[in-house]
Formats: C-alpha cells, structure tokens, sequence
C-alpha cells in the first residue's frame, strides 16, 4: 500500500461537527475502496487540513474525496517520510 | 426665485455624492438617505417605476411602504420641479423623473463617450475621467434595502467597468507625455487598488516620467500590499514593470547602481504639482508633508456651549428623580450638532447629581443584532454586585451570562429586563443615556418601550436618547416607538438648532481661527468648527485663516474631514479603513484577525489615532470613532473593489468569531452582502435569524430571513440553494406566527417554487420540509384543499425520502463494487435491490442507473451499457451533479472505446476535459489517453506521430497522477494496438506494466488483458522463457475462472488460440 496525503483549505474555519459530517460520508467509500485512514492534521484557524491514509493509488484516494464531497486541493503520494 | 424669474439650470451629481445645483447654488437635500436614494435612482431610471417596485425596492418591511413612499416623494418635489417644470411625474400605480432640460451627469459622461471610448476625443476622455472620479451615489449605502444595495453596486462596478477603461485609453493616448498621463495612472490604481496591472502602469509612467525613486517607492508599497490582500505572486506585471524602469535607469546613468529613493518632503513637492485629479497612491494617503504633531481633529470632549433649554431640563429632572420615570428626552439634530455631546453633558451632571449612568448606542451595521442597544448598554454592569434573583432571565438576554439561551417567551424576558433596570435604579437614580436612536433595531425599540411604560416612582430612571433629524423616519421601528411615546405623554423632544455666532466664538476659544468666518461657512454646526479649527492646527501656521480656509474653501464637512484623514501616514489610515467598514466599536484583536496583522502592532498604530482624536476608546477595551461622519469619511475613501475585498475578511474573521458567540451572525451577514459573498450571507442571515427567534426577536427574523432569500436567490442552481433556500421560507413563516405578526407574508408562490427546485434535483427531505411549511402556511389561511393536498404529499416525500436514501446508498455500495471488481455477486445483488426500490417509489438514482450500465458491460452487452450510462449522465446533469456527471461521461468514453465508436470517444474527451476543469482540475488524463487512442484508431498513417505523443503524455500524466486502474487499462488498449500492428516489443513492455498496475490497484479483468497480451506477444515471436509462458497462462486461467465475465472470457479464447501457436508451450499445456 502506498501513503497519500490530501491537502485541503476551507473559506471558513471549520468545526469538530463540520469534521465529522465529512467523515461520515467518507466512511463507507474507505472500506470498500480499502483504503485507510491514518491521520489528519489541522491548522490553528481551521482553515487549513492535511490528512494521510494508506492506499492502492493516489486516484483512489482522490475519487474518495469526490464521491463525500470533500474539499481538497491536491493529493499526491508520500516519498520520504522525516520523524 | 420671483414668479416671473426663469429658473436657474437645475442640474444633479449622481458620480460621487448625489448633489443638486441650481446655477451655482447648491439644494440642500432631505435628510432621509432612503428618500435621497429613491431620487437617485428614478434619476437613473429611463422609464417610470411602479410604485409597489419603488416600496419593494426601500421600504419593505413591517410598517407601511406606501406612505413612506408619498412621505419622500413629497420632499422631493420641491427640489426638483420648477414653477411650470413638473419633473416628478406621479400618479396612483407610477413614478417617474423626467429631467425636462436638467444636466445630469451620467447622462454627460455618456455623451462625451456615445462613439465608444476608444474613438472619443482626447478632450472628451478627460472630461469624463473628471466626472466619473467619484463612486455612483457614494454615501448612500442601504445594505439592508438588498433590491437597492444589489442595483447601487451594480450601477457602481459599470461606472467602475467606465472608468477603468476611460483612464487605461488616457494613459496609452498619453503614452509621449507621461507628466500628464500620471494623474490618470494614479487615478487607476486608486480605483483599483487590487489590479496588479494599475500598479505596474503607474510604476512604468513613474519611471518615464524620470521619477524613479518615486517608481520605486510606489513599487515596494504596491508588491506589499498585493502580496498581503491577493496573494499575488512575485514575477508578475508589477515586477516586470519595475524591472524595465530599473533597465531604463542603468542604460541612461551607464550605471549598476540604484538612485536612491527621494525624501518624502520632496516626494510631497512633486505630489502637490500635479493636477487635483490624482488620486492617492496609497489606499487612502497620498505623500505626507510634514509629521503630525496635534490632534487632526480636535477630540469632542470640549466645553458644552450653548444649548440652555436642554441643560434645563436636564437640571430639573436630576434634581426631582420622581418625576423622571417613563419618559425620554431625545435630542434631534442633524450630524455633528452635538448630540452626543449633550448626553455626554447630561451624564456628567448626573454622576455630579449622584445617579449611576450606563451608556449605549446603535449601529447601522447592525440593525438585525437583536437588543444589540441593550446588550452593549448593560455590558458594563458590575453584574457580581446584583443580587441573582434580580438578574433571572434577563442575565442570559442581556450578555451577563454569554452564550447561554433564554427560556421562556419575549414577555418574561421584557419583565425581567425591566425588573433588572428597576433594581439597579433602586439602589440608586439611574441614567439610561442612549445614542443614535435612527439605528435601533425593532428588539431594542420594543424593550425600550416596555421600560419607558413599566417604571415605577420608587425606582427613577432618566431614559435619554439622541436620533439624527430625518434619518429616524427611516427605521419603521424608531418611528413606532417614538409615536407611542408621543401618543402617551412620555417624549420629550428637542430639536437642536445651530450654533449661533457667539457660541461659535466661544467654541473656537484661543484657536486664532476668525470666528465670523468659520461660523458662516460652518453653518453654525459644532463638528465642522472643531474640523476646521483642527485644520488650521495643521495648515502653515504663516498662512492663517487663509491657509486654513483655502484649504477648506466651501468644501462641505464630508471633505474637509477627508482632507485631514488624507494626511495620514500609510499604516494609519490603513487601519482606519478597516474599522471604517467594521461600522461599529470594536476589539483591536478582531481588526488584527481580519487584516492578518500582529495584534501588538495593531494596537500601537490605535494608540497613535486615538491620540490624534479619530478614535475614541469605549467600553470593554473596545475603540470607535470619535465620530460617525469621520468613519463614513474614511470609508468613502475607498474604492468599490477595496470596500468589497475588506468586507470579504471581515465577514471571515466575524465568521470564526460567531462560532463562540452566536450574537455575531448578523454582522457576518452584513459583511459577507457587502462583499458580495452570496453562499456566506445567505448561510449567515439563516444563522443569524434562528438567533433572533431564539431570543424572541422575530420582526428582526423575518428582516433577516427576506435578506437570506435575496443572497439565496443569486446562487447557482443546485443543492446548496434549494437547501438555504427551504431553510430561509421556514424560518420567515415561523417568524411571522408569532402572536404580535401582523400578516402573514405571502408565500406560496415562493415555496412551490422551492418545492419544485427540490424536486428536480430529487432533494426528497427538503421537498417534504417546504411542503410542510405549505401545508401550515395553508391551514392558517383557511385553504383546507391545499392544507389536505400538500400534507399528503408531504408525507410521501418523507417516504420516499427515506427510501430513496436506502436506495441511494445500496446503488452506491453495488456501483463502487463493480468499479474495483471486489464482489460481484454481491454487487450484482446490491443493484438488484436498489432496483426494486427505486421501481416501487418512481425514483431516479443516478447512481442506480450506472451502476445498471456497468452490470451490463460485465455481461458482454456494451450496447445496452452504453445506452444505461448515457441515461446516468443525462440525469446527473439535470441535478447538477457534477462528479457524477463527470465519472459517468468518462465511462461513455471507455465504452464508446469498446464500442469502436471512436469519432464519439472524442467529442467525449471535450466534454470530460471541460468539466475536470469546472470542478478545479486541470486535465482528465485517462479521458485525454482514450481520445489519443481514438484518434490512432481514426488516424491516416501521417497523423500516426502526432497521436503517439498525445498517447505517451497522457500515459505519463496518469503515471504522475498515480492513476493505476485507468493506467493498466490505457496501457492494455494500447498494447493491443501494437501487437495488431506487429510491434510486440513495445506491445510486451506496455503489457508488462499494466500487470504491474493492475496487479498493485488488484483489477483482475485488467491482469486478464495483461497476462492475454504477453502471451499473444510471446506467439509472435517475442522471446520468452517456456516456463515463464506457462505461468502466465496458469496465472490466466485461474484469473478468467475467478473473475468471470466475457471480456475476461474473449482474453482468454484469444490467449490460449495464441498459446497453441507456440512449439515449446504448446505440447506441456494442460487441456
């Protein structure tokens, strides 16, 4: 499986339950695409996200994130990982 | 005028500031801004205007729009008509403005330039640049008069469209004589602040102008500020521009060395030889001249002059508490008469006197924040030192407590609110001192009203107001309230007058101004003396009155207000323009959010304006104007684009704020409709009116809720809209069923309008929810047919709403299957279900249909899928369902690919291309591989080449995507090409590949086709071990056995027919 990261930014600062509505919806399309979510990251404004999850590829990734209506700027594949 | 004189030429200004002039003498126009705007638009207006458009337009709202109408029509008449000249014509259904020989001067501007721009005279170009430097109708900003606020912003960017292209014709005619074309390159930039373009202009004619330094300083400002408002990037216009002046530079000097920039004072010199045209180089400071070290304007705190009857009747009342109680003095006057003064006076005299006094005051940015008057005013009660039980209910209304709701109904809050006053008034005689009464909002009027009536002799309360003269009749709510007031013997009302010569004089004090002259050209109002004695501070002191007066000339108080916030430095006035659109007091923290600026930096610059008396401190650490007219100065300042983009921040900051305090709504409202952010304001007057109903304020929710609909009204179709727009019609319903509504707003029509947006993108929950709103709407007007009627219907659509979800997710969960082929039968079930559901209820699920089509092609029947997914696309473009639409198109292409219908396959690729594009993408890769693959299958043998690169850069764009289900099919296709053309090299090294991807992304009809072609690949003679050939027609076998369908089955006839082929493979192949 490869590491993908979404990139996204958002007009307004977004909520816990603004979080989770996305989430929701993009629950059922992780599991039969097998993918899988391994973390997000939010900016102090809640304007900014960045989240990873493991997947086939990048395009399934990005489907994903249209199928729940998710914003997102980009997506790509994660080379080297610093920690 | 004598009745036999002819009349002087009567002619209007509607660029700028609506102005009236006959000859050379100004008309003083009404104070009501709604009736100034209705003049300025039936101006604008080129036929007659129903009378009930005119209402809509600015005065819908509770009370009564046609006589508030024939009110401003007849104070109008007078100004306009002539002894025999009617220009207002009007009769019972019509109004319209005949300008019978009057100059108007849009209609001047639009002379000078009936050719079109580019073909006017040079002398013509330079007038209507003259003309069209002010904003249309600047000043008159109604933002909750929406039908006006939308129509006044529309003429303005049309004039703004004008002016943009009346100045870049001047510049480029000018293009030999930079000196004179300089005034209009600054005057681009200040009309379009944002325009990257405007800048790197001024920068080029700055630099032919041989101004360098000022090139540069103009640049450095300009990539700063771009940098921060728009994110523009560096490398663009502005850089290319001062690039090229620095080139001209160095080829003049022979030189590597920059000039150094000049020193303001000489920037200053060359600033003011230029024509009174230009504009600012900077948002709202052109060059200062020498640094300020007094106060612009002298602070309002000044000795009271004048004004003996009101300070009488102050006296008495503070020194006779018991006859205080229930009534109102309010002040009335025209701006900067010394209103507020006088209630600052009486609060002093009052604490002087022993009574405790709380201070409040309304805003016109805020007149949808429910009690926002009593909020702010009882923010700075020491709420520990009452007693709990006096606090109840109001506690929650009124901020002590925020956040929390109120329980209960609006009467209880009233008579807690009333028993809080009466508490505090108790202990000790209370001033209610309450400023800008024109601005009140309706929750605020009513409670000031229950107060005013419910006060008893044993608790006395002074209630003071102030209220612009004119302005007041345009708030419905202030005008209830001071009728009922008037009707029970509770106002008293005091009409301030101008200051007399003396009390001028007197004013003035030591300020070696002449007093006679500064009263005559003052008109005796104390604000405009304070500004000019303030100015004289800062004219040459050699000059005098002179120089002061010159400056000022017969400026009006509006400019000579605007001269002195001109003059101060860039970071100044910067700040002060964002608190100019804030529109109210604030915290420096939200001023600082907005403009993305440090708070410690923020701060110092307030503290620098407060000193110099623009600002004033209030309460809670919060800063405002000293005065209104300064902030309205200020804002005038601006240009429409920068008003719009400050506003656009505002709201988002306000936004982030109204998460912890849903108070703020309303103001994100009020900025997100002046930014012309429709999604923001819409989202944000819902918000906001569920606010006011929460706390009972329901003439507001209604207010709130019309606004919202209008925002609603200019989305795009689709399921935000409906949304919001459901949303907003139940919140107005709910708002007029209050027991006190008047009527009930007629909306049908609107929500079956609704009801029908609904369903046509198959919203089946909002329909039901507009239905239901139908339904009551109905039953209170009697109408049981349609009550019956829309009820049942009502509840089908809740059923079928739930079953369409069921149906919707079981389409969905059965379409992603058959996408990664991980379950087929279960898929195949999936479908199935949906299928009977959708049947049973008549529903169309795009996801259903697809799903269908794709079944289809699993089946070996790609005609039939075609003709499913086509119908898939169909709906999902009725609904607007772009993804959808998008994912289905791309299947069309894949099948019409299958289908040999390549020529079709193209006109697909476009119509991919162009929606990726809408929805933010730069490209569809995978749609742009089928289209080369298309065109190779299409192409003569000549145009081979060109689509062989197309197909290898589309590959490589999937490769760079990591699209590796569409890759491996791409790459099957294509290797299906070469091998048919004999090239089994290349149809080897393709096939190997998309094993790979499909292997990694695990589709098993494209490992299938992989393995297929290797093998065929390897019977052309392709070299490949024995073992190795056996092991991918195992491999084969076993795939087209798991994963049955008949594409894998015609790989698999295709592979074996080839495998026999082979001498080494041929004998060791099982049967």
């Amino acid at each position: 499986m490869t590491r993908i990261v979404v990139e996204r930014s958002f007009s307004t600062p977004q909520s816990d339950a603004d979080m989770k509505v996305v989430a929701d919806r993009e629950r059922p399309c992780l599991a039969i695409y097998d993918v899988t979510w391994k973390r997000s990251v939010v900016s102090a404004d809640r304007m900014r996200m960045v989240c990873e999850y493991e997947a086939a590829d990048a395009e399934t990734v990005r489907k994903i994130q249209r199928e729940a209506a998710a914003d997102f700027d980009r997506v790509w594949v994660v080379g080297d990982l610093f920690e | 005028m004598s009745p036999g004189a002819a009349p002087a030429l009567l002619s209007i200004r509607l660029l700028g500031d609506l102005a009236l002039a006959r000859g050379s003498l100004a008309v003083p126009l009404p104070a009501s801004k709604r009736t100034r705007a209705l003049l300025g638009y039936l101006v604008t207006a080129t036929r007659a205007q129903p009378r009930a458009a005119l209402c809509d337009l600015l005065w819908e709202g509770p009370d009564d729009p046609r006589a508030a109408l024939r009110w401003s029509l007849t104070k109008l008449r007078p100004l306009v008509d002539d002894n025999n000249v009617v220009r207002l014509v009007a009769d019972r259904e019509r109004v319209a403005f005949e300008a019978q020989g009057a100059v108007i001067d849009v209609e001047v501007v639009q002379a000078l330039l009936s050719g079109g721009v580019a073909a006017a005279s040079l002398e013509a170009l330079e007038e209507a640049a003259q003309a069209l430097r002010g904003e249309f109708l600047d000043g008159l900003d109604l933002p909750a008069c929406y039908r006006f606020h939308h129509w006044c912003v529309g003429e303005r960017e049309r004039y703004g469209l004008l002016r943009r292209a009346v100045l870049e014709t001047l510049v480029q005619r000018l293009a030999a004589d930079a000196a004179r074309a300089l005034p209009y390159g600054r005057a681009m930039v200040a009309a379009d602040p944002l325009v990257e373009g405007a800048h790197a202009t001024l920068v080029r004619l700055l630099g032919a102008a041989a101004r360098y330094p000022d090139a540069e300083t103009h640049y450095s400002y300009a990539r700063d500020l771009l940098r921060r408002e728009v994110s523009a990037p560096p490398g663009g216009p502005l850089d290319e521009a001062i690039h090229a002046v620095r080139h001209e530079v160095r080829t003049q000097s022979g030189s590597t060395k920059p000039v150094p920039p000049q020193r303001p004072a000489d920037l200053a010199a060359k600033a003011a030889a230029e024509p009174h045209l230009a504009a600012p180089t900077t948002l709202l400071a052109p060059v200062r001249t020498t640094p300020l070290t007094t106060p612009l304007t002298t602070p309002l705190a000044t000795q009271l002059v004048g004004r003996h009857v009101e300070c009488l009747a102050m006296a008495t009342y503070l020194a006779a508490p018991e006859r205080a109680p229930g009534r109102l003095l309010l002040f009335v006057g025209e701006p900067g008469i010394g209103k507020t003064r006088l209630l600052a006076h009486l609060a002093e005299s009052a604490v002087a006197a022993g009574w405790q006094v709380i201070r409040g005051r309304c805003y016109e940015a805020e007149m949808v924040r429910p009690y926002g008057l009593w909020l702010d005013a009882l923010r700075t009660i020491d709420a520990s030192a009452i007693a709990s039980e006096a606090l109840g209910d109001a506690a929650t209304l009124l901020g002590v407590r925020p956040g929390a709701e109120p329980t209960g109904d609006r009467a209880r809050l009233f008579a807690a609110a009333a028993a809080l006053i009466r508490a505090l008034a108790s202990a000790r005689p209370l001033v209610l001192a309450l400023d800008d009464l024109q601005w009140i909002d309706e929750g605020s009027a009513a409670l000031l009203h229950y107060i005013a009536r419910t006060q008893g002799a044993g608790a006395p309360v002074l209630l003071a107001g102030a209220a612009r003269a004119g302005e007041i009749d345009d708030n419905g709510w202030a005008k209830g309230l001071l009728q009922s007031l008037v009707r029970e013997q509770r106002l008293e009302r005091f009409a301030l007058a101008p200051l007399d010569a003396a009390q001028a004089a007197a004013l003035l004090g030591a300020c070696p101004i002449e007093p006679e002259r500064a009263w005559r050209e003052s008109g005796g109002n104390p604000l405009y003396l304070l500004a000019l004695a303030g100015a004289y501070g800062h004219a040459d002191a050699s000059a005098g009155l002179a120089g002061a007066a010159a400056g000022a000339g017969t400026r009006t108080l509006d400019a000579l207000l605007a001269a002195q916030i001109e003059a101060l430095d860039e970071a100044s006035g910067e700040l002060l323009a964002w608190a100019a659109a804030l529109g109210r007091e604030w915290h420096p923290e939200l001023i600082a959010a907005a403009m993305g600026a440090p708070v410690a930096d923020v701060l110092a610059r307030l503290g620098r304006l407060e000193r110099r008396g623009l600002l004033k401190a209030g309460g809670d650490g919060r800063l405002e104007f000293t005065h209104d007219l300064l902030r309205q100065a200020v804002y005038r300042l601006l240009s429409q684009a920068r008003r719009r983009a400050i506003h656009r921040q505002l709201a988002q900051a306000l936004a982030l704020a109204s998460r912890e305090d849903p108070r703020l709504h309303g103001e994100v409202a009020h900025h997100a409709g002046l930014a012309a952010d429709a999604l923001l304001a819409a989202r944000a007057c819902l918000a906001a009116g569920e606010q006011c109903l929460r706390l009972f304020a329901n003439g507001e929710a209604a207010v709130v809720a019309e606004r919202g609909l209008a925002h609603a009204d200019s989305l795009a179709q689709g399921a935000e809209r409906v949304h919001l727009t459901i949303a907003l019609l139940k919140l107005r319903v709910v708002a007029a069923a209050s027991p006190g509504a008047r009527r009930l707003p007629a909306l049908v029509a609107r929500i079956e309008q609704a009801i029908e947006a609904a369903d046509a993108l198959a919203l089946h929950a909002e329909a039901a929810s507009a239905l239901h709103i139908l339904s009551w709407l109905s039953q209170q007007s009697n109408d049981t047919e349609r009550t019956h009627a829309a009820t049942l219907q009502a509840e089908r659509l809740t059923r079928q709403a739930d079953a369409a979800t069921r149906c919707q997710q079981q389409a969905n969960t059965g379409r992603c299957l058959l996408e990664v082929e991980a379950d087929m039968p279960r898929a195949r079930a999936l479908i199935a279900e949906a299928e009977v559901l959708a049947q049973s209820l008549e529903l169309k699920v795009v996801e259903l249909i697809w799903g269908q089509g794709l079944v289809a092609r699993a089946d070996g029947d790609p005609s039939a899928a075609r003709s499913l997914v086509e119908r898939s696309v169909a709906l999902a473009r009725l609904r607007q369902d772009h993804w959808r639409e998008y994912e289905c198109r791309v299947w069309l292409a894949l099948l019409d690919y299958e289908c040999g219908a390549f020529a079709a396959v193209l006109e697909h690729r476009s119509a991919v291309v162009a929606l990726a594009r809408r929805m933010g993408d730069a490209d569809a890769p995978f749609a742009q591989a089928l289209g080369a693959l298309a065109r190779l299958h299409l192409s003569a043998p000549a145009d081979a080449a060109a689509a062989r690169t197309e197909l290898e850069a589309s590959l490589d764009a999937l490769r760079s995507a990591d699209d590796q289900a569409h890759l491996a099919y791409a790459l099957n296709a294509a290797a299906a090409m070469d091998l048919a053309a004999g090239l089994t090299a290349a149809a080897t090294e393709r096939a190997r590949e998309a094993l790979k991807a499909a292997r990694r992304v695990r589709r098993p009809s494209q490992v299938v086709q992989a393995l297929a072609t290797l093998v065929q690949a390897a019977a052309g003679g392709e070299a490949a071990a024995a073992q190795e050939q056996r092991a991918l027609l195992m491999e084969l076998r076993r795939c087209a056995i798991e994963h049955p369908s008949a594409r894998t089955q015609a790989a698999l006839v295709r592979a074996e027919s080839a495998a026999r082929q082979i001498p080494t493979l041929a004998p060791t192949l099982p049967p």
